[in-house]
C-alpha cells in the first residue's frame, strides 16, 4: 500500500513569502491587545494620582520588573535582575510547557515591587518604563525587520537556482537500489551494530544512553525512536528475512518507551502546562512530540516486519503506578494524532503545551502515512491537505522556508533550527515532490561548506549537540548526509560522511562505529543515515517488503554478535543471505524458519550441501563464517 | 537527577555570557568524549574514563591556566567560608539540596 496521491505536484516555493497566515495575524493581534490593555491599566494609577504601591504594581505590568523604578532608590537595579529571570522563565515554558512561570515572574515582580515601595517614590518611573518597553519592542522590531530582508533576498536567490537544482534532485531520487541485491557492507554493519549493542541489553537497563532531561532533545524518547528508525530501515532494506535479534532489538526499544522514565515528563507538563492535574495520559491532548513519533517508530516496526502484535488492545500501555495505567495502542496512538489534528487551529498542533513544532508534525503526518500503510485507513489524504496549507500560511517565513517554532497562545515564532534539510526526509514520506525541492534547496545552500575540492563538507563553529546540549557537529552532518542519502545525492552524503569522519572523533572499536564528539541520539541518527539509500526512509513507512519475505523460508535465529546478519532476503521459496562473523572467524550455527515442513532443501555456503525442513517448518543450520560469507536455500 | 540538569541548563542560559569570556580570555575548553557513545555491553567503568582521557586531550598552557585559575577560587573561597563549620558529610548535604530546590518543584528525581 503506498500514501495516496492527492495531487499537489505544482511546485512552489511558499505562496507569499513573509505574510503571515490568518490565525497567526488573530493569535498576534490578541496579544497586542492584551498588552496595551495592560499597559493602559498600569498607567491608571499614576493618571489617577493613586498611592505610590499602586503605581509601583501597575508599573510592572507594564514591563517586567518596572514596578522597580517607582520603588526608587536601589531598588531601580532589580529591573534588569527581573528581565534576566523573566528570559529564564520564557525559557522553561520553551522548555518544559511551564506556560504559568512568566506570568508569576511578571506579575510576581510587580507585586514585590508594590510591597517594597514606601510613601513616596520615583517621578520619572512611568516615562521611564514607558521608554524601557518601548525599547525593547523596538530592538525586536528592528531585528524582526532585518531578518525578513535577508529573508527575502534569499528567497530571490533559490527561486534562481532551484529549476536547475531540483531537475538534478529529480534525476537522483529516481535511482533506486535493486531490492534483491541489497546487502550492508562492513561500515553499514559498524554503524548497526552502535544500535544493536544498546538495543540488547536487557529492557529495564540504559548502559550507552544519554540520561540528562525528559523534555527536550536529549530526552530519553528521541534517542528511542531515532535507534528504532536506524534498525527499522535496516530491516526493511536489507533484511526483510531475518527476525531474529533484530526484530528482538525493536521490540525491546517498545518496550523500554513504556518505561515512566521515558514519558512521565508528561505528567509535569500537563500540570503546570494544561493545569491538568488528574489525567495526564500521554496520547491524548498535544503531545505529538510522543505520539507522531513514537507512532512513526511502532508503525515502521509493523510494516517491515510484517509483526502486528502492536494493533492489539493494550499493547502500548503507559503505567504511571500500582493504580493508573494509560491503556493504549498502535491505533488509538493515531487516534490521538488524528483528534488533535481535527481541531488544530493552525492546522498543526503542539508538543509542550503552547509551542507549535512544525518539525514534530512532520514526525505526526508521517505516523499517519504509515498507520494508512498497515491498517488500509485513509488519513493522509483526509489530513494532508489543510495540513500543507498551514504549512505555507501559517509556518513560511520570508525566505520560503519553515518557521521552527511558533507559540500557539501569542501568534509569536521563536527561532529553532531545523533547516530544510531537516524537514526533506520526512516529507519525502508523505508529499515527496515537495521533499524533493526541499533538498533541492538545501544541497546548493550546502555548497560553500564544501572543502577538499569539494569531497568534505566542514561545518562552521563549534556546532550544538542536541543530544548532550555539548559542542559538536555530529548531528549536523548527519542530517546531511541523511538527507542526501534519501535522495540518492551521492557526492553530498560521502561529503557530509568526510566532514563527520575528519571532524567528530571517528571511532571503530570492536567493529563498531560511533563518534566520540557526539551524543547517542545525533550517533543514532548517524547510524540511521549510513543505512539509507535512495527512498529507504519513505519506503520504510509507506511499502511493506515483497510479499515472498513473509511467507518464504527466513532466518529466525542467530546468536549476537556472532552471526552479522548483512542480507536476508526471500522470494518465498528460497532464501539469499550474507552473514559475517562479529566476533571470531569459525562455524556458527543459525536456525532457519518458514520452511515446508519434511520438504529438502539445497543449500549453498553451508556445512552441508542439504537439509530437511523439521516438523515444525524449521531447521538448523551450520555455517562457516570467514569474512562475507554467501549463503543461499532454494528446494531442492 | 534529571531535574537538576534542567536547573543546570537555565543556569547555563543565564552564565553564558560569562562563557564567551571565559573563551576569549582562556580559550575553549576541549570537547570530552561522551561516556554514553563509549559505552558497549560489558565495559568496565575504566576503560571508559581512558576512552574519553584518549579522545580528550588538554593542552599543557590551558591545564596550567586552568589550574591557577582553580587555585584563585580555591583561595578566595576558603577565605570568605574560613570562619564556617565544614560540612561533616558532603553527600549529604549535596542531598538536602536536592531535596529542598528539586524535589519540591519536581517531585521525585528521574
Amino acid at each position: 500500500m503506498t500514501v495516496h496521491d492527492i495531487g499537489l505536484h505544482e511546485a512552489r516555493l511558499a505562496v507569499l513569502p513573509g505574510r503571515p497566515g490568518p490565525v497567526t495575524v488573530a493569535r498576534q493581534r490578541r496579544t497586542a491587545m492584551i498588552y496595551g490593555a495592560a499597559v493602559l491599566l498600569g498607567l491608571a494609577p499614576t493618571f489617577l494620582g493613586a498611592s505610590p504601591a499602586w503605581q509601583a504594581a501597575g508599573l510592572g505590568l507594564i514591563v517586567p520588573g518596572g514596578g522597580f523604578l517607582a520603588t526608587g532608590g536601589w531598588a531601580v537595579l532589580l529591573l534588569p535582575v527581573t528581565l534576566i529571570v523573566f528570559v529564564a522563565a520564557l525559557v522553561a515554558w520553551f522548555w518544559a510547557g511551564m506556560v504559568l512561570a512568566p506570568l508569576i515572574v511578571w506579575l510576581g515582580a510587580a507585586a514585590i515591587a508594590a510591597a517594597m515601595t514606601g510613601d513616596t517614590g520615583w517621578a520619572l518611573a512611568a516615562p521611564a518604563a514607558l521608554l524601557t518597553a518601548a525599547g525593547i519592542g523596538l530592538a525586536f522590531r528592528a531585528r524582526n525587520q532585518k531578518l525578513r530582508t535577508e529573508g527575502e533576498a534569499r528567497f530571490v536567490a533559490r527561486a534562481g537556482f532551484l529549476p536547475q537544482s531540483l531537475a538534478e534532485v529529480r534525476r537522483d531520487a529516481a535511482e533506486v537500489p535493486d531490492a534483491e541485491a541489497r546487502e550492508m557492507g562492513p561500515e553499514e554493519l559498524a554503524a548497526l551494530r552502535y544500535l544493536l549493542d544498546r538495543a540488547l541489553q536487557p529492557v529495564a537497563e540504559w548502559g550507552g544512553f544519554d540520561i540528562i532531561d525528559q523534555f527536550q532533545p536529549a530526552a530519553l524518547r528521541y534517542q528511542l525512536n531515532h535507534m528504532g528508525f536506524g534498525l527499522g530501515v535496516a530491516q526493511r532494506a536489507y533484511c526483510p528475512a531475518f527476525s531474529g535479534y533484530l526484530g528482538e532489538a525493536q521490540r525491546n526499544l517498545i518496550t523500554k518507551y513504556l518505561d515512566r522514565k521515558v514519558w512521565g515528563y508528561w505528567v509535569y507538563e500537563s500540570c503546570w502546562g494544561h493545569l491538568n492535574f488528574t489525567n495526564w495520559d500521554p496520547a491524548r491532548r498535544d503531545n505529538i512530540m510522543l505520539t507522531g513519533w513514537f507512532g512513526m517508530h511502532v508503525g515502521q516496526y509493523m510494516l517491515a516486519s510484517g509483526d502486528r502484535r502492536y494493533l492489539e488492545p493494550g499493547s502500548l500501555t503507559f503505567r504511571l503506578n500500582d493504580r493508573t495505567a494509560y491503556v493504549h495502542d498502535f491505533t488509538t496512538l493515531i487516534g490521538s494524532v488524528t483528534s488533535n489534528y481535527s481541531t488544530a487551529e493552525f492546522g498543526h498542533y503542539a508538543c509542550e503545551p503552547n509551542w507549535i513544532y512544525p518539525i514534530c508534525n512532520h514526525y505526526g503526518m508521517s505516523s499517519l502515512a504509515v498507520a494508512d500503510a498497515v491498517c488500509g485507513t485513509d488519513h493522509v489524504q483526509r489530513y494532508l491537505p489543510g495540513w500543507l496549507a498551514a504549512l505555507d500560511t501559517e509556518f513560511t517565513d520570508s525566505a520560503g522556508s519553515i518557521v521552527g517554532l511558533r507559540s500557539q497562545h501569542t501568534g509569536l515564532p521563536v527561532p529553532f533550527p531545523v533547516g530544510e534539510a531537516g524537514y526533506a526526509p520526512f516529507e519525502n514520506i508523505f508529499v515527496p515532490d515537495r521533499a524533493q525541492r526541499l533538498w533541492a534547496i538545501a544541497r546548493r545552500e550546502l555548497e560553500p561548506l564544501l572543502v577538499d575540492g569539494g569531497k568534505r563538507l566542514c561545518m562552521p563553529g563549534k556546532g550544538l549537540d542536541t543530544g548532550n546540549y555539548k559542542s559538536g557537529h555530529v548531528g549536523a552532518y548527519a542530517t546531511m548526509m541523511f538527507a542526501a542519502n534519501e535522495f540518492g545525492d551521492h557526492g553530498m552524503a560521502a561529503a557530509a560522511k568526510a566532514g563527520m569522519d575528519h571532524d567528530c572523533g571517528r571511532d571503530m572499536t570492536d567493529c563498531v562505529r560511533r563518534y566520540t564528539g557526539g551524543s547517542n541520539d545525533t550517533n543514532s541518527y548517524a547510524a540511521l543515515a549510513q543505512l539509507t539509500r535512495a527512498g529507504d526512509f519513505r519506503s520504510a513507512f509507506t511499502q511493506p517488503p515483497a510479499p515472498g519475505n513473509f511467507t518464504g523460508p527466513r532466518i529466525v535465529d542467530a546468536r549476537y554478535p556472532d552471526v552479522l546478519v548483512a542480507k536476508a532476503v526471500s522470494d518465498g521459496q528460497g532464501l539469499s543471505a550474507v552473514l559475517y562473523p562479529g566476533a571470531t572467524p569459525g562455524v556458527h550455527g543459525i536456525t532457519l524458519g518458514q520452511l515446508t515442513p519434511g520438504r529438502p532443501y539445497r543449500v549453498v555456503g553451508g556445512m552441508v550441501p542439504t537439509v530437511t525442513a523439521g516438523a515444525d517448518g524449521t531447521v538448523r543450520l551450520d555455517v562457516a563464517l570467514e569474512g562475507r560469507t554467501p549463503l543461499a536455500l532454494m528446494p531442492a | 537527577m534529571a531535574c537538576c540538569a534542567f536547573a543546570l541548563y537555565l543556569l547555563t542560559q543565564l552564565l553564558a555570557p560569562l562563557g564567551w569570556l571565559r573563551d576569549r580570555l582562556i580559550g575553549a575548553p576541549t570537547a570530552t568524549a561522551s561516556a554514553s557513545v563509549a559505552w558497549s555491553p560489558g565495559a568496565t567503568a575504566s576503560a571508559t574514563a581512558t576512552a574519553m582521557a584518549i579522545a580528550a586531550p588538554v593542552s599543557r598552557r590551558r591545564g596550567l591556566l586552568l589550574a591557577i585559575l582553580a587555585l584563585e577560587i580555591v583561595g578566595a573561597g576558603v577565605a570568605v567560608a574560613a570562619p564556617a563549620a565544614l560540612p561533616a558529610d558532603d553527600a549529604a548535604r549535596l542531598a538536602q539540596l536536592h531535596q529542598s530546590l528539586c524535589s519540591s518543584v519536581f517531585g521525585r528525581s528521574q
